[in-house]
């Protein structure tokens, strides 16, 4: 085979593989894991912040405080679900979270399931599995011509394009069914997503309203005791700790977890698109995981902040 | 008589068709459409009869006309038959009289539009007035709670001027209580729109559905793997066969 026919063949080869949008999918799966981070962070936050408004009002009217049944921990067996470990006000039922952190537990199946889709989409367009291909077709290739070698020492030399066009051929082959099972996997979790999409940007949502509610009781009730019976020193702590809590609440407003969600929908939506039709709409499919990517990052971040 | 049988096809097209659009639900569906379809459908038919096609699909189509406004002309004559009980009126807004005491309208009677697309309320409509599409209870239940949640947070809102606004220590501790509670009232609200959200069967079936596609494509991302490893335990053999045909070599040489 002459050397300009192997270029030929390679080119016509490798020229089929479809683009399989590795980064945007890796992209993808990172702002699902940004939502799903933002998930936990808020219920922490929301949590903390309820805990810590609790512990002033005990402070401020010196509360006389127990343990609740849950710190007595069973003999054997697993985690025990009775009731939290926690203290409680003598006499005064246990600090309960508030009802949107209690309703928001069970959509954590749901970020499971869309953290569990992101990572299998980005296990079919593994590059580890790109990298071994190659390394084992280079030692395929080696292997063949050292048992070639054996039988005459020039036909190595002939038969190495013709490891080249099989390798070649394989890793074409390979592509176009991993394009296959990511086409068809992507276009028929496209409604499934956009479901789940809209009840996890309620969810969000709805965390961001628990913690905002939070926020907003903790720093009025800091704000109110504070007045001239505070000493300057005093004074300035409390108001740095108010400003704080301030903070958070404006970080909490300029996000947008419903909107960031709404972005994780119109990514995939983009994304199947994209591998339906075979015009490569590359260019959509990279815009819209970035936003989306970047209203899950700042999202996150007001939630954790 | 080949035109006849245009004729007559066009007869039976144009009757249906006007079914079609009596009996439809209310806006035009895409299902409509199939009507369209079959109507030039039967004219494309005619063009397949070479020298002919010309005579045909005139036939066609004055069937066509003829089998629409046949449909009509049924209705008015049993309009003009129904002793009073429908009037002209019925083809403008649907008006009609009210059921008699010993009449009723079976509850599986197809609702019909009326030729002026006013859209009837169906079967149990007995008023004759033109019926405003229903709104479930669910539906109405769930627009006032996001109405109350609105409404809550302008309420929270206002609260929130006052207790800066107010110098007055009572009034202020008075809000502040108002404050909590009404914080309290949002933060049931939204649960309860988050828990319709979350507990309903179209989530709870988009979860099934993700958890199976997701498995096929774990099973994929498997399949390329193994296909590299395949192709690394193929090359280990090819390699090992030969040094060991290297050695054979040595010893027989």
């Amino acid at each position: 085979m002459r050397p300009a026919s192997v270029a030929i063949t390679l080119l016509l080869v490798t020229g089929c593989s479809p683009y399989i949008y590795k980064t945007e999918i890796n992209e993808f799966s990172n702002g699902v894991n940004e939502l799903s981070s933002a998930y936990n962070a808020g219920l922490k936050s929301s949590g903390s912040e309820r805990q810590e408004r609790q512990r002033r009002q005990w402070t401020k009217k010196r509360a006389r405080i127990a343990l609740t049944e849950g710190c007595v921990l069973q003999a054997s067996g697993g985690p025990d679900n009775v009731s939290a470990c926690a203290l409680r006000e003598v006499g005064k039922a246990p600090p309960a979270p508030s009802r949107i952190e209690t309703q928001a537990i069970p959509a954590a199946p749901i970020i499971k399931a869309l953290r569990d889709y992101a990572d299998a989409l980005a296990a079919v367009t593994n590059a580890e599995d790109q990298q071994t291909l190659e390394a084992a077709q280079a030692q395929f290739k080696n292997s063949i011509q050292d048992l070639a070698k054996q039988r005459d020492p020039a036909l190595p030399a002939s038969l190495g394009p013709v490891a080249d066009v099989f390798s070649a051929t394989m890793t074409a082959a390979l592509n176009a069914r991993r394009y296959e099972i990511l086409r068809d996997g992507v276009t028929a979790a496209n409604a499934p997503v956009a479901e789940l999409g809209g009840a996890l940007g309620e969810a969000l949502d709805a965390i961001r309203t628990a913690r905002a509610n939070e926020l907003r009781l903790l720093a009025d009730d800091l704000s109110a005791e504070l007045g001239p019976a505070f000493g300057s020193t005093d004074y300035l702590s409390q108001l740095n700790l108010i400003e704080g809590k301030v903070n958070s609440l404006e970080a909490l407003r300029h996000s947008e977890p419903g909107q960031a969600a709404r972005d994780m929908v119109k990514a995939h939506e983009e994304l199947a698109l994209a591998l339906k039709d075979d015009r490569r709409q590359v260019q959509a499919v990279i815009a819209s995981v970035r936003a989306f990517v970047d209203k899950a990052k700042a999202v996150r971040e007001a939630f954790a902040g | 008589m080949v035109e006849w049988g245009a004729f007559g096809f066009g007869v039976v097209l144009g009757w249906f068709m006007y079914f079609t659009n009596r009996y439809r639900k209310g806006d035009v569906q895409f299902s409509d459409l199939t009507t369209l379809v079959g109507v030039i459908g039967g004219g494309a038919i005619t063009a397949l009869f070479g020298e002919a096609k010309t005579a045909l699909f005139g036939a066609y189509g004055a069937g066509l006309a003829v089998g629409f406004f046949a449909y009509f002309i049924v209705l008015l004559v049993m309009v003009n038959r129904s002793n009073g009980v429908f009037t002209v009126t019925w083809f403008l807004d649907g008006r009609r009289k009210r059921l008699a005491d010993d009449e009723e309208i079976p509850g599986e009677t197809r609702p019909t539009v009326a030729p002026m697309a006013v859209q009837l309320g169906g079967p149990q409509q007995t008023t004759g007035a033109p019926a405003v599409p229903a709104r479930s209870p669910l539906a109405a239940a769930v627009e006032e709670r996001d109405r109350a949640i609105t409404a809550t947070v302008d309420a929270l809102r206002e609260l929130m001027r006052e207790i800066g606004d107010t110098t007055d220590d009572a009034r202020r501790s008075r809000l502040r209580e108002a404050h909590g509670q009404l914080t309290q009232k949002l933060d049931e609200l939204v649960a309860l729109r988050l828990k319709d959200v979350l507990d309903s069967e179209r989530v709870r079936s988009a979860l099934a559905k993700l958890s199976v596609i997701t498995a096929d494509l774990v099973a994929g991302a498997q399949e390329m793997k193994t296909a590299a490893d395949t192709l690394a335990t193929a090359a280990k053999m090819i390699d090992r066969a030969t040094k060991a045909i290297g050695f054979l070599g040595t010893i027989f040489a």
